[in-house]
Formats: structure tokens, C-alpha cells, sequence
């Protein structure tokens, strides 16, 4: 793969070796004309010489043009189009300030041409403005970035209101979810319910599940890189907001006007304060003898806090901190009074459980060059879950016996610490090249438990105290090297390699990552694209059932367990249609090994003590092909998807399934989402979202037969034996469901006020959270009965949101 | 007025979040109902085969459906060798006994039923086993017997065992036996083979009730099974009768260590029949095991090899 690439580079560089003393550099950086914040992924675009580039991270571009007349287009979505004529002499550095089209206007996106759309174009990702996010209809009134992934093709949710992402067939912990570059271990609040990207405090969302950039690595599936905002650099501004379950605030602003900003954002649920009182009330019971109430909360916490610095035109520097957490507590207090009212037999039990994640960053932007910019970063990223049981016995004073005390401590997660070098280097016409080096320290922490006992019985063996403890580390460095190559306006490649290596438990595993797309302009109005990509994976997710619970165990790869990695290829042929319709149709085939499944008989609760005892390794592979046509201008927008896929997994050492084939829990034929905004005023806007997908899979015995007595045994009796003739044989019915919402915004003196009325599942349709069959009580016909939970039958909610 | 405020927002929050359950008849189609048939057999033995029929996971596990105009044929090497033949109930038997190496395949019909068949080869080799014993008194006519079952391997292939450690007592007064008993039980907790510390996918506290094992861990090297088992001497007494009549009581424990090799199907079948029968909850569903085309049902194959020796006699008064 190194020689192909070096062939690349010498041939792109030696063909434009005789125009090399005509070119000059425009670089700058493109920002929010208001307030100052970087765009990511702007288009710059030159008319004349149909030469063009996008921002980085930290909106900077640079794009190597003729000497002479230029005239730049520059834009993004959300946003007008600035066009910049320039007669270029010399190398020229330009910041670009554009306008936000989204004042007044939530819904409305503008600012792009066919032409923007299919050249800015990477195979297998998907750009959607946070603005979409924010105007879609949501699940109790909360904004969500992986629920509004979820509409996209060829990605499908879980169970009913999961936030899990399943791509192209592969598992969800095989999803790279990226804050600000850094890896999130637990994308989800509330089991599963909400994820922890407080879409207020997110400026920018990429998504790729086909072709992967050689910079990304880690998971198999899907890549979500989000970008945190920055800060107003001009003015301070903010929003309030109230939900039906939880309370927003956001303020950001500068600090010195022009130099650097900050920003605050925090989230918080309060569905404790309503709870808990309400469960006392429900289970106090008071009478002469005896007091017993319990209480019981939940509630769920983001913090995003942000800080830039501008240290003259060159340099950035910039420190993230993101604290995210679910916490739920459960109490039972019990008081019994003796005959004399003086002595009594107090005790009170404890249960609370805490998980999420933890992550500071401090990271630099220089640009070295106008062609050369380079960011490092360090970072410090935690996952936790504890569980604290508690138990306090107070008996009664004239027993004169000890207090009896309790305590369970459990703790599981995983530490990172990173560090990361990044180069953009816009060589010239033809190349641009990244390239970088990142280093992950990984400190696992599966299982440590601790039981403490204040007063313990002296006739038992127990000790007072014991604990287990299980920690693990391991060591992951990556390298990697990708080059855009454009040739004569109408081919683009993208080649790339990423090397990683991984070294646990004494043991090293290397692996050779090839990325490779091709980028074809049919004419003005169409584009074909082919893309392979090579994946690793060298962590998992041990979980239960698709739900994201504090008890999922992240593990590392083993000596027995070996990395995962996937090869996938697709094509696809985008074009642009009638008056402001984007179809893109796209196929894939991705294939996967030493997929993890659970034994038959294995617990599916995670469980780290002998955890590769219950799973074997096997393959997998997911094809399909996804269709959609998209409107994003205009007061109407949105999109149509359709996706036909298959999902399949197999065990060769026969260890599931007796080693033959079949289909994938979440393996899903058929996929629909309808999407559409509509703009009916600058003060009211309506949207809609309708998901249809064919059911999951589950395992059913549908038939049964006896086994014969087994002679030589002490139980010699036959068996009845439930049969199953494959795993994952019964398809769920189909999942569907309508959310609406509405957005009323007036406009005050200090700012502009929304309301938000949705209503998710509008049309209350029982979709299955799980299933089983009960055949001890047949219907009428004499048929068992199937019994599904549904989770979330039509749920009305409403938020308020004060900007200024 | 604002601790009601509170209750209604409580509840309301509760009643957003309570789940449903829908209560559905089963709306798949159910597997037409197809035959089930059992044989494990070997070499120089005749072939016996259990056929019955599978049910829908509604019908009653005491419903039976009768079978009508049940015909099969064994073909040994795929020659046409016999047929089946009704013996007792669901069991059927053949004139045909097999010998080591043969490819046995068994075809059995029902009217209503898709043709079901499967095939097995008969072992070639039997285990090639040591057994050492030390007895020790356990007082009285008790005694603990300690096995040390040395198992060769040649390190060809995969092979699955069955362990049997048995203990049959007989009774004769006067030359004519009056009683016979079996006892199968023998303790295996210490043997690591069979108590779960190297079978990954049994759990120590089920147990490993049909006693199988693979030469996963010792192909090519050979192992020492360890396990032990009471039993009682063996004892002759002369008593007299109430008509004055010496009788001569004798009563033999006979102790028998039977090492089975069995083949994959036979194995996979057991095991997974043991996963299935242990009543967890949230695991896993099992797949129990099949080898027969157009039903189910495993057509199997066995030999072994056995040490047998009658315990210690004792004169009784």
C-alpha cells in the first residue's frame, strides 16, 4: 500500500511541475460573520479554475490557484454565500466572515449549489447542520444528535427509543463516537433513551459509515465526529430552556472581544425532584409499631464548558471539559419501636448508582503555513460506572449489641489518556495531505468490588472486609497518512493508510488499515463514487440485550480474543434532480471477523469474571443498498430514504449455530424515514418524521419433541427438548412510528423566544421492546400467545427557549 | 395547591414513562410437525431406533401424536441392509448389526410426514484405557473407591467421551437371582474435566449430569480421569428359613468404569440438551442439537471400553 501511495504523490507532483511557478495560495479561515465562531466543512470554490477545498476543524482552508483572476464562492449550510472576487499576485491570506441564514429562519437551509454538494462530497459521509437537529421532533421534548442519525439509511436504532446506532449491519459498540476528536465511551443518557451531546452545546456533526478517512480508526461501523462550539468571540449570548423533563442554559461569550470566548452549557434532568416525593408518598406507611417510607430518583447531567483562545493569526489554543452523568438512588428507611418508645430498631439501605463520562482537553492550532496547519492535543477521557449499597442497622440500645453496617462498593470503567498530532498540509493543486499520530493509554478497570462490614457475626467466617479487583493496561498508537488527489476537475482520489498497533496483556497486535475512495464528476449534475476501507477494533462492549445500562463492561482485546476488523466497499451515484432534490444511491458489502457473540446458555449480563468463556468469535458481513433524495432549501426540506439490507453472522468453528449462517439480531430488511420541515412564517415551523423498518430478530422455540432417556446416568429420564431450528429465527413485527413537532418563535426586545410542542409516536403504535412466547396460557384457538413490551406508546411534550 | 401541582407532574411523569404490554396471539406459522428420531449405535450390535413426531410449542408435552404407516430402512454403506421394525412404543428395531467403519444411515417415513434422515460411521477404535483403584474402608461394609482412569490419545483427531462409572448389585439365593440394581451416581467434583473447570461452557454449579468430555486439553498427550464412588462389599450369608431350609444368600457388587467414546453428533447433542435443561432465565437461548435431514434427532454412533471388578466378599452371618 506505501508504494501505491508514493506512486500517487510523484506522479500528481511531477505532472504539475510545469505550472507550479503559476500558482498562488489562497488560505484563511471561514467563520460565523456574528459571532466569530470557525466553520467546519465549508466549501471554498473558485468559478474560473472549478478548483476547490473545505475548512478543517478550525474552519481553515487553503487552495492553491493560477495567477490571475479568481473569484471565490464560499459556502455553508445555514448560511448565505459570500463570493469574493480576487486578482491573485501574490500568495493572499483572506478570513472569510459569512452570514447566518438561520436568524430568523431554523429551518431553512441555503447557501449551496449542486455542484458544492457533489464536489464537497466524501463517500460514505453524511454533513447535517445542527440546526435540523434542533428542529426535529424529539422524544420528550429533547434534541438529539444519534436519534437524528438514526434517520439517515442504512443506520437503524435498537429497540424502541434507543440512541444506539446499528450501521450496515455491524453491533453498537462498533460506532466511534468523537467529542472535539476524543473518543466517548458512553454515548447515552438514561439507559439508552438520550445521548449525551447536548445538541445546544454542538456546532458541527460528520458521519461516516462507508469510506472511512484514514484519520479515523478504532470501530468497525460508523464514525460520529462532533465538534463542540466555541464561544462567541463578539458578544455574549445564550439560551434558557425547559423541557418537560429536563432545564438547558447555555452562555458563551468573550472574555477580551476578538481574542478568545468561552462557553458554558449544561443540561439537567429533574425528574428526580418529582419522583422521589411521589415514591415516599406512595409507600410511607406509619402506624404505632412501625415507620417505613422509601424514596427513589434519577436524573441526568451534562456539562460542556469551553475556552479559546486566539493568539494572533497563526496560533489557537483551546481547553475542553465535558461532564456527563446518570444517577439513580434508592432508599428504604424503616423505624420499629419497641414496647418501650425509647429503644427501636432503626435501619436504612442505600442503593445508588453513578456512570458516565469525564473528559479535559487541551489542544493547539497552528497554522505553520498557508499550506501547512497542524493541531496537537492532550486529552484525559474517564468512563465510570459505581454502584454504592449501603446498609445501616441501628438495634435497639438495650440489646447492647454493635451497629450492624454494610457497604457494597462496585466500580467498572476505563481511563484514557491521549495525545494526538494532526498535519493538514495543502501541497498544491492537486494534493491535500493529512496525516498524524496519536497515542492512547488505556487503563481498564472491568471489575473492582469491595463489601465492607461495620459489625459482622464472630461465629461466621466471613471476613469484615473483601474485594475483587481486576484492572488491565494497554497501550494504543496509531499513524496514519491519507492524500486528496484532484485531477483535471473531474476525478478526485482519496488514498490513505492508517497503522495502529495495540499491546495488552504482553501481546501485540498490528494491523494495516488501507482506505481508498474514488471520486468521479460525471457532468455538472452527477457523481459516482467507489470507496474501500479496511477497520480495527480492539475494545468491546459487553452488554445486555441492545440496552445501554451501567452494567455494559468495555474489555479490551485479549491474548484469546483478537482484534476485530472489517473490509467494506461501496459505490455510489449521487446526482442532482429537478429543482433543488440531491439522490444519492449507494450500495455496499462489508465483511467482518472475530465478531463476538454470546454462547448458547452463556449469561447475556455482562460479567467480566471469565467473560471470554461465554462468547466465541465468529464472521459477519452486512450488504444492501440505500436510497435517498434530499430537499435542503427552500420553506420545504428534508428527505426520503429507503434502505434494503441484510445482516448476517457465522461461526466456523461451529461454536453458534453449528457453524452455519445466519441472520444478525438487528438484521433489518426493509428501511424507511420520511423527513420534512416546513416553514410557514419566520414565527412558526412544523416538522414531521415517520420511521418504518422491518422488525429485529429474535429466538423463539416454536415446536418441541422428546429426547430419549440417556442410558448410564443417575437421571435417565427423556427430555423435552424446545427446539430452535437457527438463532434469531423469528422476526419482530415491524417497528413504526410518527413523531411531530411545532416551533413557535416570537421575537422580544432581548431576544427570540420558541416554544416546542412534539409528540413522538403520534400515532401510539406499540412497537416491541422485547418478546416471548407464553404457552402456558393458549388463546382461544389453542395457539400460545405472543407477549411483546412496548415501552413508549404516544408521548406529548413541550420545551420553552429564551436566545439572547 | 402546589404539593397537587407536584402529585399531578409526578404522576404524569410516571405514566409517560410506564411501558405496555401487548398481549398478541402468535401470528408466525408454526413448523408442520416432523418426525423425531433417535439411534446411537455400534459396531456388532443391532440398530435400534425411537421415532416420534414434534409438537407445536402450544400442544401439551403430554399430547403424542400417533404416528401411522412408519416404515424405514438402514443402508449400510449405502447399500440397501434392512428395515425397521415396531418393537416397543416409538422404538423400532433392525436385524442389522454394523461393524467398525461402516457408514450407517437410517431413513425412516410416517404418513403426513417429510421423509427424515440422517447418517452416522461406526467407529473404528475403542478407548484404550487403565483404570486403577484404591478401596478404603469407610466403616462397616462401606467402602470409597478412588478411580485413576488413564485415557491414551493419539493426537489424530478430535475426539468426545462419556464417561460411566457404575455399580450393579445382584442377588441369588440358591443359583437363582432374585434381584438386580443399578447405581450410576459417582462423585466428579474433583476431576476438572467434568466439573467445569476446563469446559468453557459448563458452569461449575449445574454440574456435567451426562459426564462428556473431549480430549481438547489433553490431544495427543493422554489424561488421568480421577473420581470416586462408594460402594458396598460384596457378601455371601447362609441363612435358614422358616421351613428350616439353609439358603445360601449371595449378593455381588459388581463395579464397572465404562469409557464411551461417542461421536460429534452424539456430543453436541448432550451437551446441548444439558445447556437447554438448566432452567436459567436470562441466558442465551440453546440450540439443541440435530443431525437429521427433514426432522430431528441425531442418529449417533458409540464403542467403548470397560473395567469391571466385584468387590471384596465378606462372609454374614
Amino acid at each position: 500500500m506505501w508504494g501505491v501511495f508514493g506512486i500517487f504523490v510523484c506522479k500528481g507532483g511531477s505532472r504539475m511541475g510545469d505550472v507550479e511557478t503559476r500558482t498562488r495560495v489562497v488560505s484563511g479561515v471561514v467563520r460565523d460573520a456574528v459571532s466569530g465562531e470557525s466553520l467546519i466543512g465549508a466549501t471554498i470554490y473558485d468559478v474560473h479554475s472549478r478548483k476547490g477545498t473545505s475548512s478543517n476543524e478550525h474552519g481553515f482552508f487553503s487552495l492553491t490557484l493560477q495567477e490571475g483572476e479568481a473569484l471565490l464562492v464560499v459556502s455553508y449550510v445555514g448560511y448565505v454565500s459570500e463570493r469574493i472576487p480576487l486578482a491573485l499576485a501574490r500568495d493572499t491570506l483572506i478570513h472569510v466572515d459569512l452570514k447566518s441564514d438561520l436568524e430568523l429562519q431554523e429551518v431553512i437551509i441555503r447557501g449551496r449549489n449542486y455542484h458544492d454538494w457533489l464536489k464537497s462530497l466524501s463517500p460514505g459521509q453524511v454533513h447535517f447542520p445542527v440546526g435540523m437537529i434542533k428542529a426535529l421532533p424529539a422524544l420528550l421534548g429533547e434534541n438529539d444528535v444519534l436519534k437524528t442519525l438514526q434517520l439517515l439509511p442504512g443506520v437503524k436504532s435498537g429497540s424502541e427509543g434507543m440512541a444506539g446506532l446499528y450501521v450496515r449491519g455491524g453491533n453498537v459498540d462498533e460506532n466511534l463516537y468523537l467529542m472535539d476528536g476524543i473518543p466517548l465511551y458512553n454515548p447515552s443518557h438514561m439507559f439508552g433513551f438520550f445521548s449525551t451531546f447536548n445538541p445546544y452545546a454542538v456546532k458541527h456533526v460528520d458521519f461516516y459509515k462507508g469510506s472511512f478517512p484514514a484519520r479515523y480508526g478504532g470501530r468497525l461501523s460508523s464514525v460520529v465526529d462532533v465538534r463542540m462550539k466555541e464561544g462567541n468571540l463578539e458578544k455574549m449570548a445564550g439560551d434558557v430552556s425547559v423541557g418537560l423533563i429536563s432545564v438547558k442554559l447555555d452562555l458563551e461569550g468573550p472574555i477580551t472581544p476578538g481574542r478568545n470566548s468561552f462557553i458554558v452549557s449544561a443540561r439537567r434532568t429533574y425528574l428526580d425532584f418529582l419522583l422521589s416525593p411521589l415514591v415516599r408518598r406512595l409507600t410511607e406507611e406509619k402506624d404505632e409499631s412501625k415507620e417505613r417510607y422509601e424514596t427513589a430518583g434519577y436524573n441526568f447531567l451534562d456539562i460542556n464548558a469551553k475556552f479559546t483562545q486566539r493568539l494572533g493569526e497563526r496560533d489557537q489554543f483551546s481547553f475542553t471539559f465535558y461532564r456527563g452523568a446518570d444517577n439513580m438512588e434508592y432508599t428504604n428507611n424503616i423505624i420499629e419501636f419497641l414496647d418501650d418508645p425509647q429503644y427501636y430498631y432503626k435501619s436504612k439501605s442505600t442503593w445508588e448508582w453513578e456512570w458516565g463520562n469525564t473528559l479535559a482537553m487541551a489542544e493547539y492550532g497552528r497554522r505553520f503555513s498557508d499550506r501547512l496547519y497542524g493541531r496537537f492535543l492532550v486529552a484525559w477521557n474517564r468512563y465510570r460506572s459505581d454502584i454504592l449499597i449501603d446498609k445501616n442497622t441501628k438495634k435497639p440500645t438495650y440489646e447492647n449489641l454493635p451497629d450492624y453496617n454494610y457497604s457494597f462498593k462496585y466500580q467498572s470503567g476505563i481511563d484514557d489518556g491521549m495525545a494526538k498530532l494532526q498535519f493538514d498540509y495543502y501541497r498544491d493543486q492537486v494534493h491535500t495531505v493529512r496525516m498524524g499520530l496519536e497515542y492512547i493509554f488505556h487503563h481498564f478497570t472491568p471489575e473492582t468490588s469491595r463489601i465492607d462490614k461495620g459489625s459482622h457475626d464472630p461465629e461466621k467466617t466471613d471476613p469484615p472486609s473483601y474485594g475483587v479487583e481486576n484492572r488491565l493496561n494497554a497501550h494504543e498508537i496509531s499513524l496514519y497518512l491519507e492524500d486528496e488527489i484532484e485531477i483535471a476537475n473531474r476525478w478526485r482520489f482519496h488514498p490513505g493508510l492508517r497503522v495502529s498497533t495495540f499491546l495488552v496483556e504482553g501481546k501485540n497486535y498490528l494491523a494495516l488499515e488501507p482506505r481508498f475512495s474514488i471520486h468521479w464528476m460525471l457532468g455538472e449534475n452527477s457523481t459516482l463514487r467507489a470507496a474501500y476501507a479496511d477497520m480495527s477494533q480492539y475494545i468491546h462492549l459487553l452488554s445486555f440485550g441492545g440496552l445501554m445500562l451501567p452494567s455494559d463492561l468495555w474489555v479490551p482485546v485479549t491474548k484469546k480474543i483478537s482484534p476485530l476488523r472489517s473490509r467494506q466497499l461501496s459505490l455510489a451515484w449521487n446526482f442532482a434532480a429537478l429543482q433543488h432534490l440531491e439522490v444519492t444511491l449507494e450500495g455496499y458489502y462489508k465483511y467482518m471477523k472475530n465478531q463476538i457473540e454470546y454462547l448458547d446458555g452463556a449469561s447475556v449480563l455482562p460479567e467480566y469474571r471469565s467473560w471470554e468463556e461465554g462468547v466465541a468469535i465468529g464472521k459477519g458481513d452486512g450488504y444492501g443498498m440505500e436510497f435517498q433524495v434530499q430537499k435542503e432549501q427552500g420553506n420545504t426540506t428534508g428527505w426520503i430514504n429507503y434502505t434494503l439490507s441484510w445482516a448476517n453472522r457465522w461461526f466456523p468453528e461451529k461454536e453458534i449455530n453449528y457453524g452455519e449462517r445466519y441472520p444478525a439480531k438487528y438484521d433489518s430488511r426493509h428501511g424507511i424515514n420520511v423527513v420534512l420541515m416546513h416553514r410557514f412564517s419566520p414565527s412558526f415551523d412544523v416538522s414531521a418524521a415517520w420511521v418504518y423498518h422491518s422488525g429485529s430478530r429474535a429466538t423463539l422455540s416454536l415446536e418441541r419433541y422428546d429426547g430419549p432417556p440417556v442410558k448410564g446416568v443417575e437421571e435417565s429420564w427423556p427430555v423435552e427438548i424446545e427446539h430452535i431450528e437457527y438463532r434469531n429465527n423469528y422476526r419482530l413485527p415491524a417497528y413504526h412510528r410518527l413523531d411531530l413537532g411545532l416551533n413557535f418563535h416570537r421575537h422580544r426586545k432581548r431576544g427570540v423566544s420558541t416554544w416546542n410542542v412534539s409528540v413522538y409516536n403520534a400515532y401510539c403504535r406499540l412497537n416491541p421492546f422485547f418478546i416471548y412466547l407464553d404457552d402456558f396460557d393458549l388463546d382461544k384457538n389453542g395457539k400460545p400467545i405472543l407477549r411483546m413490551a412496548a415501552l413508549l406508546p404516544i408521548i406529548p411534550a413541550f420545551s420553552y427557549t429564551f436566545r439572547f | 395547591m402546589k404539593n397537587l401541582s407536584i402529585k399531578w407532574l409526578s404522576a404524569l411523569s410516571l405514566l409517560l414513562l410506564i411501558g405496555c404490554e401487548i398481549e398478541t396471539p402468535y401470528d408466525g406459522e408454526f413448523p408442520e410437525p416432523r418426525l423425531a428420531i433417535f439411534s446411537f449405535m455400534r459396531a456388532d450390535s443391532l440398530i435400534r431406533v425411537s421415532v416420534s413426531s414434534t409438537r407445536s410449542i402450544g400442544e401439551s408435552s403430554d399430547y403424542h401424536r400417533r404416528l401411522e404407516e412408519v416404515a424405514g430402512e438402514v443402508f449400510v454403506n449405502e447399500q440397501l441392509a434392512g428395515e425397521l421394525y415396531p418393537r416397543d412404543g416409538i422404538v423400532y428395531t433392525t436385524d442389522v448389526a454394523p461393524k467398525a467403519g461402516d457408514r450407517v444411515k437410517i431413513v425412516v417415513r410416517a404418513r403426513g410426514y417429510e421423509e427424515a434422515w440422517g447418517e452416522t460411521i461406526i467407529p473404528e477404535e475403542v478407548p484404550e484405557i487403565r483404570v486403577d483403584t484404591v478401596l478404603k474402608e469407610n466403616g462397616g461394609s462401606l467402602y470409597n473407591i478412588r478411580y485413576a482412569i488413564r485415557l491414551e490419545d493419539s493426537g489424530k483427531e478430535r475426539l468426545y467421551y462419556r464417561l460411566i462409572v457404575a455399580g450393579y448389585s445382584i442377588m441369588e439365593e440358591d443359583g437363582v437371582v432374585t434381584y438386580t440394581g443399578e447405581d450410576y451416581y459417582f462423585d466428579q467434583d474433583e476431576e476438572p474435566l467434568l466439573s467445569g473447570g476446563s469446559n468453557s461452557w459448563l458452569d461449575e454449579s449445574e454440574g456435567n449430569r451426562y459426564h462428556i468430555f473431549s480430549n481438547d486439553s489433553f490431544e495427543g498427550k493422554g489424561y488421568t480421569l480421577q473420581v470416586n464412588r462408594y460402594a458396598f462389599n460384596s457378601y455371601e450369608s447362609i441363612y435358614t428359613n422358616r421351613w428350616g431350609r439353609l439358603i445360601r444368600h449371595l449378593c455381588r457388587n459388581i463395579q464397572c468404569v465404562r469409557v464411551v467414546r461417542i461421536d460429534e453428533a452424539s456430543y453436541l447433542y448432550l451437551k446441548s440438551v444439558m445447556l437447554a435443561d438448566r432452567g436459567q432465565e436470562i441466558v442465551e437461548p440453546v440450540q439443541v442439537y440435530s443431525n437429521v435431514h427433514g426432522g430431528v434427532g441425531v442418529i449417533g454412533s458409540e464403542s467403548y471400553a470397560e473395567v469391571s471388578f466385584t468387590m471384596p466378599f465378606k462372609q454374614e452371618e
